[in-house]
């Protein structure tokens, strides 16, 4: 057995079998909570990750300044800039090293939901040697995929699709702070519009159990940034926008 | 160092993108294993691409035109296959006229043994089940036998295709067990760990007759005088009354017994989806474990039992692709080994195919490839590529 399988993949893929077995044979349950164990284990890597984008994007304006200044000696730029992140006491791997860290948690809590739905009479011969030799996870095998309206082996044509696409959207644009460089606000910009779009696609062919669970780790992540981190984030103005157009509307009607 | 981030990230995110699609499909889509059956001379195979072809079982040559059994669906993204009913996981049931076999679709299809469509229905369909076919349908008193994913065992006239009155019979979960029907009475194991045992002249289960295992029951049960014996997805091995389904013993191995075993006297082969081979004695209210033998990679196909001369010899193919020939002698002398082997270039997960005269020996490989093996020397007379539709001597 390989050492991915044997101390990552099979530790996650037995506890949410016993999880589906504890929560009432239901395995979009044992996604949810699965999911948020993870979410809660890797926590403190995900503070940390999200303080230092938020002081990396704190810095913007200093590095802008700095681009200016040194805009035709990139030499003195890039010596300048390590200056100002030693000085602010920042790395700039600061923000990549955790996610990099919590990488494998997630694809292998990615792939055990896939082997455990073992959706094709192959994948459920796959999913027996993945399992340890406990009778009470052989004896739950295969798993039933009904959760709400959805057979979690089969693709969700609609609403979970966008569901994942309108909670990843709301995250990327928590995260997102203006820039005052246009190339790096125009990237963002695109970035925060393209993934949500790409999610969506991918929801609406893959299992919906898989939707399920990105679904639920955005909800976590908007959760985790707004209380966390503080606040909506670069979602503010579309909150303050919402919350004055209610408030704006029986005045209207009382002008009338 | 700024502007190099960004593009960085933009590529991280690109790639994770892409290996969560490849990912995200790995094992999703059927692929199918059902096995060469040999009739007159004449070798039927549902292949992996969702083609049925008759062979002549001598020389491999197309003895009529293939039918395709899939329906292209054109472009397809993420897991969903691009065809429809491409997997075939059932072997086909072959009458003196007609051939009937299951897809992933959930169609039951009829065939003349020239491979025409059964008239009464479109392309051959006699039915269509609310979920897939992996079982192999059986024929018994001109009726067709099978179980679906529906969580239904189902009972079709051979000749008209209209249901049997009482059935279908109704189960708690899918059905992928192929039924065996002795005596009247159909037995066939579901996922929801039971083995029924159902009068099959009036779709009702038989008063009295209970089992349950610890684990899902994928293989097809077989029966000898008043005992029956099944492998489970408990790890088990059981022996049954006939009459209750009471267990007599089980035999705990050490993996799911996913593959039908077989049966030479009182003595059961099975193997473990591990790829541990065992031979296990019935001695009455017990058991005795005469050998086991480990192989290299799982199993799910269902070994064979062959006499080469007066020798009984037991086929196995494995994942890796090894047709393995194991000698069932209980008393080996230790230098005589007990397994002989051959490589094939794809995995072997379907049923062998064995010829009336038992002569031959056939083999599916992952790889699209039927291979032809004389049974007494185990040499390849011919290999037929059913992707390509191509043959070549051994």
């Amino acid at each position: 057995m390989n050492p991915w399988d044997l101390i990552i993949l099979n530790p996650i893929l037995n506890f949410l079998v016993v999880l589906y077995g504890v929560l009432f044979h239901n395995f979009g349950l044992a996604i949810i909570v699965l999911t948020i164990l993870v979410r809660l284990v890797t926590m403190p890597l995900t503070l940390k990750q999200l303080k230092s984008t938020r002081r990396m994007q704190e810095m913007q304006p200093k590095l802008a300044e700095l681009q200016k200044k040194y805009a035709k000696n990139k030499e003195k730029l890039a010596q300048e800039q390590m200056k100002l992140y030693r000085e602010s006491g920042i790395s700039p791997l600061g923000c990549i090293v955790p996610m990099l860290i919590q990488m494998p948690i997630w694809i292998a809590l990615y792939q055990s939901i896939m082997r455990a739905m073992a959706v094709t009479p192959e994948s459920l011969t796959d999913l027996s040697g993945h399992l340890y030799p406990w009778d009470m996870v052989n004896k739950l095998a295969p798993l039933q995929s009904h959760f709400l309206w959805l057979n979690l082996g089969r693709p969700d044509p609609l609403l979970l699709p966008i569901l994942v696409g309108v909670s990843m959207w709301v995250q990327q644009k928590m995260v997102a702070m203006p820039s005052p460089d246009p190339r790096q606000q125009s990237m963002s910009n695109m970035m925060q519009w393209m993934m949500p779009l790409m999610f969506v696609i991918l929801s609406m062919s893959f299992y919906s159990g898989l939707a399920l669970y990105w679904l639920v780790s955005n909800v976590i992540g908007i959760a985790v940034q707004y209380f966390a981190v503080g606040g909506w984030g670069g979602l503010t103005p579309v909150v303050q926008m919402l919350k004055r157009h209610p408030a704006q509307q029986p005045q209207a009607a009382k002008g009338k | 160092m700024k502007f190099k981030w960004r593009p960085a990230l933009f590529i991280v995110v690109l790639i994770a993108l892409i290996g969560l699609t490849l990912v995200g499909c790995t094992g999703a889509v059927p692929q199918g294993w059902s096995g060469p059956v040999v009739s007159q001379d004449v070798l039927y195979l549902g292949s992996m691409e969702g083609k049925l072809f008759a062979l002549d079982a001598k020389t491999g040559i197309p003895a009529v035109a293939k039918q395709e059994i899939a329906a292209d669906k054109g472009v397809s993204f993420g897991c969903a296959p691009s065809r429809s009913g491409e997997a075939l996981y059932s072997n086909a049931a072959v009458s003196s006229d007609m051939l009937y076999i299951g897809d992933y679709d959930g169609n039951i299809r009829a065939y003349t043994l020239s491979l025409v469509p059964w008239a009464g229905g479109k392309k051959g369909k006699m039915l269509k089940t609310d979920g897939a076919i992996v079982g192999s349908p059986v024929l018994a008193d001109g009726y067709v036998y099978f179980g679906s994913s529906d969580k239904k065992v189902y009972a079709l006239d051979a000749a008209t295709g209209q249901l049997k009155p009482g059935w279908p019979f109704k189960t708690k979960g899918k059905v992928w067990s192929t039924p065996v029907v002795v005596d009247g009475v159909v037995y066939i194991g579901s996922l929801d760990h039971h083995l029924y045992a159902i009068k099959a002249e009036t779709g009702e289960k038989v008063p009295g007759f209970d089992f349950e295992a610890n684990g899902a029951i994928v293989t097809a049960p077989i029966i000898q005088g008043d005992t029956i014996y099944v492998g489970a997805n408990d790890s088990c091995l059981y022996a049954l009354n006939r009459t209750d389904g009471s267990v007599k013993w089980k035999f705990k191995g050490n993996r799911w017994f996913w593959a039908q075993p077989v049966l030479s006297g009182d003595t059961i082969y099975a193997v473990s989806l591990k790829g541990t081979v065992y031979a296990v004695k019935d001695v009455g209210n017990t058991y005795e474990l005469l050998w086991s033998y480990e192989l290299d990679a799982g199993v799910s196909a269902p070994p064979s039992l062959v006499k080469v001369g007066e020798e009984e010899q037991l086929l196995v193919g494995d994942h890796k692709g090894y047709l393995h020939i194991l000698s069932t002698d209980k008393a080996l002398p230790s230098n005589k080994p007990r397994d002989r082997s051959i490589k094939f270039s794809g995995a072997i997960y379907a049923p062998f195919g064995i010829s009336g005269d038992k002569t031959y020996i056939y083999v599916y490989t992952r790889n699209h490839e039927l291979h032809a093996l004389e049974l007494a020397t185990l040499d390849q007379k011919w290999i037929y590529n059913t992707d390509d539709e191509t043959l070549k001597p051994g």
